[in-house]
């Protein structure tokens, strides 16, 4: 039935929260094959909106706007979806947060928005995050990722820190470590020992998918 | 003169940045810059100081995350008003240290050139930035608290000053916001600069809003001088600064970074030479952009150079 599955597409891309969870329902009753519904519906619509946003066509709101969308409607399937955990298990744990001393909420929240309509589970810490409490989180979460946004000159430098406590912590190598933020950038995440850089939401989650998948 | 008088007439040359220079003195990482305004005043003063004898005109207070709300995340809010004003009194500080050396004292003369001096008379703008609240849809915040925001951050503040400068806004509705507010709760020109980044389609602030749409509004609200800061380095901003001169007949005002920061030491450190820097600023006057200054990354080096430049050409 590709009709149903393209009005789901079209409904994540136009982040239209309302017919998406009610196209999300709808496949419930009719006990589609969620995983399907997913991947050939929902999901599409979200890496559509992700190429219209490397495209330029897409800006922040369209984008926040899609995956709150897919956030929702995944939400509403989640049930049908954890009853097919064999296929639809979580692609892994993120801890996400802004650095201490930063404020900037925007860029970070949406990447957890999006590794979210991208199937991942994500514990969002918030804004100025102390460097200890990425730790404890991650711990305590089991995370695989911790991701860790910085959009000042003045608090970038904490990335390096908090990649330190990781180390002694013990956990630096159970956790993948991404960066993002406007002054950080590749060379940046390699002189601070991050294995990995993102310069924006949808490239965040291609960055994931790869570092996981090694 | 008028500070907006003098920035009609052109070539008029700001300061650069502020928060990287008192990183450079040890403003500990994660610290609000505004509160060494309280604890370390003859810093900032220096810094000030430096753009002023390196030849800026217009200085730009300490005061970008002066408005309550930000300071509130760290736990500063109540001291909005005593960061601000305090960030004032500083820049002017500044200022009159050099304006004395001028000799004469008669107010005839106060316009005269000051001697050894390449600008007549100089200038402080009060430092505006983003509120860090996003607005609704996207966001949770209401127009009306963006407004309050800025109004508390011009009324908090009770030294006077030559302009107001809203920098670094990245959403146009609350730049809007912010121009109509400075303009109620202000007598003195406002300048309004927003940061837009270069995709595949052209320039465009991270909401999406258009350069010469954006510049059009501005100038609707009342906004007397517009332009573009931060976020491209100096070379792109040539290339915006010819599409903004085409879109408004207003004073237009670029402050680009120097390049995109790399990390040196644990400290971010700025690829691009003053004089690079230099002559992309010439270009950005040759371009028509009223006034040229310099955001993340350049210093008083970068100021001179583009002052020097300016006397050559």
């Amino acid at each position: 039935m590709p009709d149903f599955f393209s009005l789901c597409s079209e409904a994540v891309l136009k982040g239209d929260k309302t017919t998406a969870v009610r196209l999300a329902r709808e496949a419930l009753d009719r006990r589609l094959d969620a995983v399907e519904v997913v991947e050939r519906g929902f999901a599409v619509g979200i890496r559509e909106a992700g190429r219209l946003w490397q495209a330029g066509e897409y800006f922040l709101p369209e984008l926040a706007f899609s995956a709150e969308t897919m956030t929702a409607a995944v939400d509403v399937m989640r049930p049908a979806l954890l009853g097919d955990s064999s296929r639809a298990s979580s692609k892994g744990t993120v801890v996400i947060g802004t650095i201490q001393g930063d404020i900037h909420d925007i860029g970070k929240t949406l990447v957890a928005t999006m590794l979210a309509a991208n199937g991942y589970r994500v514990i969002d810490l918030g804004s100025d995050v102390t460097y200890e409490r990425f730790v404890e989180e991650a711990k305590n979460h089991r995370a695989d990722l911790v991701c860790m946004s910085a959009l000042l000159t003045t608090t970038m430098v904490g990335q390096r820190e908090v990649i330190r406590l990781l180390g002694d912590a013990g956990i630096r190598d159970r956790v993948r470590v991404l960066v993002g933020g406007a002054p950080t950038s590749g060379v940046w995440a390699g002189e601070i020992g991050a294995d990995g850089y993102a310069e924006n939401a949808v490239e965040a989650v291609h960055v994931a998918d790869t570092l996981l998948a090694s | 003169m008028n500070v907006l008088d003098r920035i009609s007439e052109g070539r008029v040359l700001f300061d650069g940045a502020m928060g990287t220079m008192l990183i450079a003195r040890g403003l500990s990482l994660g610290r609000p810059p505004e509160q060494w305004n309280l604890d370390h005043p003859s810093l900032v003063r220096d810094v000030h100081l430096a753009y002023v004898q390196a030849g800026a005109e217009v200085i730009g207070t300490n005061t970008f995350g002066g408005s309550p709300g930000r300071l509130a995340s760290f736990r500063l809010g109540r001291a909005a008003g005593k960061f601000n004003t305090a960030g004032v009194l500083l820049a002017r500080d500044a200022v009159s240290v050099v304006a004395g050396t001028r000799e004469t004292v008669d107010d005839e003369d106060r316009d005269a050139p000051l001697r050894g001096s390449p600008v007549p008379s100089r200038f402080v703008a009060l430092s505006i930035g983003p509120t860090g609240k996003m607005l609704s849809p996207v966001g949770k915040t209401p127009p009306e608290e963006i407004t309050d925001e800025i109004a508390e951050q011009v009324l908090g503040t009770k030294t006077p000053y030559d302009m107001i400068l809203l920098e670094t806004m990245f959403d146009l509705r609350e730049a809007l916001l912010a121009v109509a507010a400075a303009k109620k709760h202000a007598s003195v020109p406002v300048a309004a600069t927003l940061t837009f980044m270069k995709n595949p389609r052209g320039f465009f602030t991270i909401m999406g809003d258009e350069p010469s749409i954006a510049m059009r509004k501005l100038e609707a609200v009342g906004a007397d001088v517009v332009g573009a800061n931060c976020t491209i380095a100096s070379a792109e901003m040539i290339e915006l600064a010819r599409k903004l001169r085409e879109s408004t007949d207003l004073p237009l005002l670029c402050q680009p970074n120097a390049g995109k920061p790399r990390v040196k030491d644990g400290l971010p450190v700025y690829d691009q030479t003053p004089a690079e820097f230099a002559r992309d600023a010439l270009a950005l006057f040759a371009a028509g952009i009223n006034a040229v200054g310099g955001c993340c990354g350049t210093t008083p080096q970068f100021i001179r150079e583009v002052r020097a430049g300016m006397s050559r050409h």
